[in-house]
């Protein structure tokens, strides 16, 4: 119903003078068969030379060029570019992140995959907001001993695992089923919503940051790298389990981790510093390449 | 539009979930027109369609899309973009509005270029007369509604291969008309697969019918043939019958007598002229457990 593609002759502009003409233009109405072959774009070179000339002095070729041209274009394309107007104008407003990601230089039709997230809701914003709440307000200026830092970052870096496990899959994307059968990569649709999740808890993680008192600068981003590498063993782990059990798993294993390793190594912030924020990083990175391995998982349906 | 109708083979087909096994052996082929899919619920016809648009994969058997073998992954891309399915169960984002819905959708399914996108989106929303709810959050739909928005995004680019899973569910009479009607339409340039356990729906969508039950295709033909199965099997009876293993299918009537599918006349019973509904409760109805009043067997 699309139509082929518009091959006919050109309808703005002046007409083509091209080479010089083997037959005299203007000698009589053009042939019937050789409008009608003009007119789906398969006239040879010559014809084509000589309609075009024609044209350019015969008012009544242009009327016999009018009455093979309309029927030609058949319903269905006029039907096309009718809905296309319609579309043009009522086309609704982008979201906020939609239009922000396309000023930053993204594709449109990316922009609206990254929109489309089902974690970016209202919902996913205030549970963003709750948790820094609840991690700005564990963080008391009144401790000193690390711990208050410890439980921000920990919790804040939390955040985007929860966003990744939730931006894609059955029982979370409504559509999930549609989209598994498209001819789209899972894996790029996987990979395209946890940058946007990712992209949008770093941002609110920063601003909760800032918020809280540091006693050196770099904690504001210290959570960042481990963030990154627990999304990733999160969506590695999604390859094999539900994503909800992947997110609560490694949410679960992140939290006993962070809180128990900094008492043994007797640095409370040890998982924080600069050796510590790489280890978690580089496993990230092989947990992403466990992803790209693993990608088949992500274009099959499973149970939600 | 990728060429014409698909051509659709699949030959021995066997699917297990968990230790339920629920296609054994399916064969079946089919190139342009409109193919039913008829059984009870749990027969196996989402796991099969959920086979054909790929996204399970079966553990025996074979699928064939225009040649195209979907366990190959080049080829499933391919089987992939000459798809448009709808899920037993479709459902959208409630906060997004229809065009967005099928506009998100289209970008997944790879229809490139922005405005060329746009107006076949809209066209698809005409299709199902939604075209003016367009830019209507998904939250303020009907569930028949919500139906034909699915059914909207299975028709973008008109595919040539149109997999619909019970797609007449939730829609009042006018809709299923119109969806009678779009579907002849639509099987005259691709093939369609539709799925339903309504018999009346499954005549009116398609001349050629596979009814399964229990995971095996127990019927392939046309919906005449179906209810001629019946003949000299459909009794009329004045009083209730009891319990027998020769019986398919019983249930008393608006005019007080009873209706009997059974291989064998109820005694005092008159023949009657089989239908369709017949014809399908012969293959898949009770299997000599029916009684004769089946609200007291629930009780």
């Amino acid at each position: 119903m699309n139509g082929p593609p518009m091959n006919g002759p050109p309808m703005n502009g002046p007409p083509n003078p091209g080479p010089p003409n083997p037959e005299p233009a203007g000698t009589g109405p053009i042939p019937a068969d050789v409008m009608a072959r003009y007119v789906a774009g398969a006239a040879t070179e010559a014809e084509a030379i000589r309609v075009e000339q024609t044209l350019a002095h015969d008012p009544l070729a242009r009327r016999q060029l009018n009455d093979a041209a309309v029927p030609a274009l058949d319903g269905d394309r006029l039907d096309l570019a009718w809905f296309g107007v319609q579309a043009a104008v009522d086309l609704p407003r982008r979201g906020w992140l939609e239009r922000l990601a396309v000023r930053l230089g993204l594709p449109a039709d990316v922009a609206r995959l990254m929109a489309a997230t089902p974690t970016l809701r209202r919902a996913w914003y205030l549970s963003i907001l709750g948790a820094l709440v609840i991690g700005v307000a564990a963080a008391s200026p009144n401790r000193t001993d690390g711990g208050s830092e410890v439980l921000f970052l920990t919790l804040v870096a939390l955040i985007p695992i929860v966003g990744v496990a939730l931006a894609y899959g059955p029982g979370v994307d409504p559509s999930h089923e549609v989209t598994v059968a498209s001819a789209m990569s899972g894996l790029r649709l996987v990979l395209v919503r946890a940058a946007a999740v990712l992209a949008v808890s770093i941002g609110f993680g920063l601003l909760g940051a800032l918020l809280i008192q540091r006693r050196e600068g770099w904690m504001a981003v210290a959570w960042v790298l481990p963030s990154f590498g627990l999304s990733m063993v999160c969506l590695a782990l999604t390859t094999f389990v539900r994503p909800k059990v992947a997110a609560w798993t490694v949410g679960l294993a992140w939290f006993v981790v962070a809180t128990t390793v900094g008492n043994r190594a007797l640095d409370p912030l040890v998982l924080f510093r600069p050796w510590g924020q790489a280890v978690l990083f580089m496993v990230g990175v092989g947990a992403l390449g466990l992803v790209v391995v693993r990608r088949r998982s992500f274009d099959e349906a499973r149970a939600a | 539009m990728i060429g014409g109708p698909a051509s659709v083979r699949v030959h021995g087909l066997g699917k297990r979930l968990r230790a339920h096994r629920a296609l054994a052996d399916v064969s079946f082929g089919a190139q342009g027109g409109v193919v039913a899919l008829l059984g009870p619920n749990g027969a196996g016809k989402t796991t099969l369609l959920r086979c054909l648009v790929t996204v399970l994969r079966p553990d025996e058997g074979e699928i064939y899309v225009d040649g195209l073998d979907p366990r190959r992954d080049d080829d499933r891309v391919g089987v992939r973009r000459r798809l448009g399915y709808l899920p037993q169960r479709f459902d959208a984002a409630s906060n997004a509005t229809l065009f967005d819905v099928v506009d998100y959708l289209a970008i997944v399914k790879g229809h490139g270029g922005e405005q060329r996108r746009h107006a076949e989106v809209q066209r698809a929303l005409h299709l199902v007369g939604l075209a003016d709810r367009a830019h209507t959050k998904v939250r303020e739909l009907s569930g028949g509604m919500k139906q034909r928005l699915g059914i909207a995004q299975a028709l973008l680019g008109d595919p040539p291969l149109v997999i619909l899973d019970e797609p007449a569910t939730g829609l009042d009479l006018e809709q299923r008309l119109l969806l009678r009607d779009r579907l002849s339409r639509l099987g005259e340039r691709s093939t369609v697969i539709v799925s339903t356990h309504l018999t009346e729906e499954a005549a009116a969508f398609s001349q050629t019918l596979h009814v399964l039950d229990g995971g095996r295709i127990v019927y392939s033909g046309t919906a005449s043939g179906l209810a001629a199965r019946a003949a000299g099997r459909v009794w009329l009876s004045p009083t209730p019958v009891p319990p027998s293993p020769l019986i398919r299918a019983a249930w008393r009537t608006p005019d007080g007598r009873y209706r009997v599918v059974a291989d064998q006349a109820p005694a005092g019973s008159i023949a009657d002229t089989p239908t369709l509904e017949d014809g399908y409760l012969l293959l898949v109805g009770g299997r000599g457990d029916v009684g004769a009043n089946p609200w007291e067997r629930s009780a």
